[in-house]
C-alpha cells in the first residue's frame, strides 16, 4: 500500500444524482461559512463576543450561537445586524445548480500530480505490463497507456474526468 | 493557481469514512470540500491549531465528534495522518502522538524510493 493517496471525494457525482443530498450538502455548508466568516472577522477587528452583542443589540449567547457551525436559526435581520456591527457588506448569491456540478466536475479533473501518482503506483501495480518503450514515453503517455491497461485488464470503468 | 489537494496516510481517511454513520460521512465530506477551498484559511469553527503543525478537521453527527489531523505539505498538499472519535472534551495524548508519528513517517521520504517527494 501506498504511504499516502489522494483522498477523491467525488462529490460532483453525488451532487448530480440526489437532489436531497445537494439540498443538504449547500444548506449544512453556508452555515459552516457562515459561522467560520463572522468569527473570522470578528476576531480579526480583534472584538470579542460580548463586544459584538453589544454593538449589534444581540446577547452574547446569540453571537455565540451564530459561530457555531451547526446553528441555522438566524433571520436576514439578525445577519445584516451583525454585519452592520462589523461594518461588514453581506453578500447573498443564488447559483444555478448546473453552474454549481459543473465548477464541481471541473474541481475533480486530476491534477498532474495526480497523474504522477497514478502512474507510480499503476505502474507498479502492473508490473512488466507496462513494457520498456512506455518507460522513455512522456509522463502523459504513460498515463494514458497505463489506463489503457488497467481497462482492458479488468473492465474498471474510468470516469470521464481525465483531461 | 495552485489548488490545495487532500492527501492521506496509508488509507485512513477512506477507512474511517466507511466505518462512519451516513450524516457523519456527509458532514466529513462538506468540510473536506471546505478546507481543499480554504486551505489554510479555513478556521474555527470547522478547523482548529493544534500546534506543532497540527490541525484537526471537526465533524459532528448527533452526539458523536469525530477528528481528521493534518498537516499542510509543500505543494499546498493538505496531509491527514489520523482520523478517530473524540470521546473526551480533550483529543487524548495517543491521538496526537500517532498523527506526530504517521507524519514522520511520512517526512523520511519512504516515498522517495518511487520517484514521489513527500518531504515538508
Amino acid at each position: 500500500m501506498a504511504l499516502i493517496s489522494p483522498i477523491k471525494l467525488n462529490i460532483a457525482k453525488k451532487l448530480e444524482e440526489d437532489k436531497n443530498f445537494r439540498r443538504r450538502f449547500f444548506r449544512d455548508r453556508a452555515q459552516d461559512e457562515l459561522a467560520m466568516s463572522i468569527k473570522e472577522l470578528r476576531e480579526k477587528k480583534q472584538m470579542r463576543q460580548v463586544d459584538l452583542a453589544n454593538e449589534s443589540g444581540m446577547k452574547q449567547s446569540a453571537i455565540s450561537r451564530i459561530e457555531q457551525a451547526d446553528y441555522s436559526g438566524w433571520s436576514f435581520n439578525t445577519l445584516f445586524r451583525v454585519a452592520d456591527a462589523l461594518d461588514a457588506r453581506l453578500r447573498v448569491i443564488f447559483e444555478p445548480m448546473e453552474d454549481v456540478i459543473k465548477s464541481y466536475k471541473e474541481k475533480e479533473i486530476i491534477t498532474p500530480e495526480f497523474k504522477q501518482y497514478t502512474i507510480i503506483h499503476l505502474s507498479s501495480a502492473l508490473g512488466d505490463k507496462i513494457g520498456a518503450e512506455e518507460l522513455s514515453a512522456t509522463t502523459s503517455d504513460r498515463f494514458a497507456h497505463a489506463v489503457k491497461v488497467i481497462t482492458a485488464d479488468t473492465k474498471i470503468e474510468i470516469q470521464p474526468i481525465i483531461q | 493557481m495552485i489548488k490545495w489537494t487532500l492527501w492521506q496516510f496509508k488509507n485512513n481517511v477512506d477507512s474511517f469514512l466507511n466505518n462512519c454513520s451516513k450524516e457523519m460521512q456527509e458532514v466529513l465530506m462538506r468540510r473536506l470540500d471546505l478546507l481543499s477551498e480554504k486551505g489554510i484559511d479555513c478556521k474555527r469553527p470547522i478547523s482548529a491549531p493544534l500546534g506543532d503543525e497540527l490541525f484537526e478537521l471537526r465533524g459532528q453527527a448527533g452526539n458523536k465528534q469525530a477528528r481528521l489531523i493534518y498537516y499542510f505539505g509543500n505543494n499546498k498538499r493538505i496531509i491527514f495522518i489520523n482520523a478517530f472519535y473524540k470521546s473526551k472534551s480533550q483529543i487524548s495524548r495517543h491521538h496526537i502522538e500517532t498523527a506526530k508519528r504517521n507524519k514522520k513517517i511520512i517526512e523520511e521520504g519512504k516515498e522517495q524510493a518511487h520517484g514521489f517527494d513527500l518531504t515538508h
